[in-house]
This record gives structure tokens, C-alpha cells and sequence, in this order.
């Protein structure tokens, strides 16, 4: 339900980035989302094409790479990449107790004309 | 479209209100403008030839989180402890300000921000308690933000060492998104729900300090199971710290005024 708010968001800063640049056409846009954040990609690009309409980044492309989160096993101190908050550690199977990261939602950079 | 959670509905205005005042509207002061000066005249026949790349790099809730911290300043300056209530609607949240209301309005200043999409009825309750509240209808909105919270304050005023409830809007998932500056976030649960709920919303049980399980009295009706659902609670967050109460019937609730005494004597630091 809150992918509307990332999606102006993210039209925001990319329209302020693009106009900062006299840029008159925003191609692309590339995201990063943490993999905890709590975000429905469909939404989000659901969202992304309302909250685009009548700006400059109308049409633009959204790309979008997941960061997973670090995630330290709390048995056996097993470091590993984490895409979900309910992981076991792939090497005890225990349930991982230390995760770090994976909650951002970040512009990273636009494609312009 | 709403652009607060998408709904397809118009966005409607923000209103902060108090009992017994009429009802004054803001809009969403979320600063955004877009500029519909950029006329699409003109066609590039090859229009990507001179595309070029400008590094952004930043966090697109940066706006809230900043307003958040903004909030914890000041709230740190006044030593005020600020509790964030978040849960599904129905799990007894209003029911449990009312009673600790009742229970330590006497020892303490205990101030309420009461969110929710529409309608004054939690605000008249919390007045009816005793406590100096202020309403936010969200409108359409499924969350509280920090500048609802930042506006909430400077009307509601919360005194200097005092206690500040923040009800968030009935919702168990947008809310844990949206730093509000508050000292804790306090997640309730109440047993006609599911034991499983906190492995099937486990962002909210993560980013929560306390967990309350709330209705207890009714324990013997129902198939919740309280053991299992602190097990699935602790597998998402072990540092999780739990009261079982029912709010109704007053059964431990005096764990939780302890609680609440505690935080209320000591030092908001950072």
C-alpha cells in the first residue's frame, strides 16, 4: 500500500536530479530496494507509471535491483546474504538472529536526454 | 490517485482535529510539485543520442526519515517517551490507552495522537479518559508520517517528562515503514487473530521493541496459541519484549504500568 508514497518518491528525485542537469527527458531511472524493505515490485511499477504521468519522466524506464540484506547466524556465526526476515542458516539451520541492511530504497542514478 | 498509498481514490486532505473543535484541514505537506512546463513539441528523431547518466544516490524516504529525526530531537530535549502503537485494526489498542490512561494519568502527563482514515470516535474516548489528544485522519492514507507527527506536536503540545502515545492508523503493514521519531514502537497482537500473524507480517514484529498480546481472557475460546505465537514473534526479532494483558478485564496490566513507570523516569537519551 505504501509503494505510491516510494513511487512519487522516486519521481521526485529523479525529476529534481534531472532538472538540476537542464535535462528535458528522463529515460530511465535506476532503483535500488532493499530485499526487507517491504516492496511489491509490481506495485511499485504499478505506481511508478501513475506518479510519472505529466512530469518529465513520463514513459522513463524503472530499473530495479533488490540488495539483500547481511545476515550472521546466531548458532554457528555463518555470514551469508539475506533476500527474507524468516531465513535459516544454510549451514546449521538454525534461525539467524543478527540481520543488517536490506531496508533501503534508494535512487541510484537517471538516464536523461 | 491517492498519492499517500495508491488506492485509486482522490487524495483527500489531512485533518488534524481536537474534541469539541471543528475540524481544520492541511493538505499533505509532502513538497512535492510537478512541473508541467516541459512541452513534448519537439521530437528527437534519434533521442538517445546524447542521453547522459547523473548519479542520485539517495534514499527515497530520506524526506520522512529527516523530519523523523527532527521529531526525536525534540521529543530527547523535553524528555518526553514517545510510544508508537501499531497493530491490525480491532486488536485493542484504543481499549489499552484508555486503561493506562485511567491508571497513571495521576503520576504523570500522558499526551495521545490518535490516527485514523476518518472519524473523531478514538479522540472522544481518549478524551473522555483524561488525556489531551489530538486526531489525524489520514484521509485515504494508511500510515502516520513524521511531518503528520511534526504538525500533531507543535498542536498538541506534550509537557516537559511526559509520556506521548502515538495510535498509529489500524494497518499492520505500511506503518513499519515510517520512522515517526518515537522511542519505541510497541506492536500489539490480540488473540481472536491468528498465532501466526508475526512470521506473516514479520517486518512489523522486526522493527518493534514490545509486543503486547492483548484479550488474554479470551484465550480459552479461541485457538490461539500464546507460547507459539512469541516463539514465531522472537524468530523474527529474539530481542523482543512481551506482556500479555487483556485491557478489558485488567488482567497484566500492572507488568505494563511498571513498564511504562520505568520508561517514564529515566532519561530519553539517544
Amino acid at each position: 500500500m505504501h509503494e505510491m508514497t516510494l513511487a512519487v518518491g522516486i519521481v521526485d528525485l529523479a525529476v529534481q536530479t534531472a532538472e538540476q542537469n537542464k535535462a528535458k527527458k528522463i529515460n530511465a531511472i535506476t532503483v535500488e530496494a532493499g530485499a526487507l524493505a517491504g516492496i511489491l515490485q509490481d506495485a511499485l511499477e504499478f505506481c511508478f507509471t501513475e506518479a510519472a504521468k505529466n512530469t518529465i519522466a513520463e514513459n522513463a524506464v524503472l530499473k530495479y535491483s533488490v540488495i539483500p540484506a547481511q545476515a550472521v547466524c546466531g548458532a554457528c556465526g555463518h555470514r551469508f546474504e539475506a533476500l527474507d526476515r524468516m531465513v535459516k542458516c544454510p549451514k546449521c539451520s538454525a534461525y539467524v538472529f543478527e540481520i543488517s541492511g536490506g531496508t533501503e530504497m534508494r535512487v541510484k542514478d537517471i538516464n536523461v536526454d | 490517485m491517492c498519492d499517500t498509498c495508491g488506492c485509486g481514490q482522490p487524495d483527500e486532505a489531512v485533518t488534524f482535529s481536537k474534541p469539541g473543535e471543528s475540524g481544520h484541514s492541511h493538505l499533505h505537506d509532502h513538497g512535492h510539485t510537478h512541473e508541467h512546463d516541459h512541452g513534448h513539441g519537439h521530437t528527437h528523431d534519434h533521442p538517445h543520442e546524447h542521453s547522459r547518466t547523473f548519479a542520485v544516490e539517495q534514499d527515497v524516504l530520506g524526506k520522512n526519515n529527516l523530519l523523523a529525526e527532527r521529531n526525536r530531537g525534540y521529543f530527547m530535549a523535553k524528555n518526553i517517551t514517545v510510544l508508537n502503537l501499531v497493530s491490525s485494526p480491532g486488536s485493542g489498542k484504543t481499549t489499552l490507552l484508555e486503561k493506562t490512561i485511567h491508571a497513571l494519568k495521576n503520576e504523570f502527563s500522558i499526551s495521545i495522537i490518535e490516527g485514523d482514515q476518518q472519524t473523531m470516535q478514538d479522540a472522544e474516548r481518549i478524551d473522555a479518559a483524561g488525556a489531551p489528544v489530538l486526531q489525524v485522519n489520514t484521509g485515504n492514507g494508511c500510515h502516520l508520517d513524521s511531518s503528520m507527527i511534526a504538525r500533531a506536536v507543535t498542536e498538541l503540545t506534550p509537557k516537559q517528562d511526559s509520556l506521548l502515545f502515538i495510535e498509529n492508523v489500524g494497518n499492520l503493514v505500511c506503518p513499519a515503514l515510517f520512522d515517526l521519531g518515537e522511542s519505541n514502537k510497541v506492536v500489539i497482537i490480540s488473540v481472536t487473530e491468528g498465532d501466526d500473524k508475526p512470521i506473516k507480517y514479520p517486518t512489523m514484529f522486526s522493527v518493534s521493541d514490545i509486543c503486547i498480546i492483548n484479550k488474554i481472557d479470551l484465550t480459552p475460546y479461541v485457538d490461539f496459541n500464546i507460547e507459539q505465537c512469541k516463539t514465531y514473534a522472537r524468530q523474527v526479532n529474539p530481542a523482543l519484549q512481551f506482556f500479555e494483558v487483556s485491557a478489558t478485564k485488567g488482567d497484566g496490566m500492572d507488568a505494563w504500568f511498571a513498564w511504562l513507570r520505568e520508561q517514564n523516569s529515566k532519561k530519553n537519551t539517544a
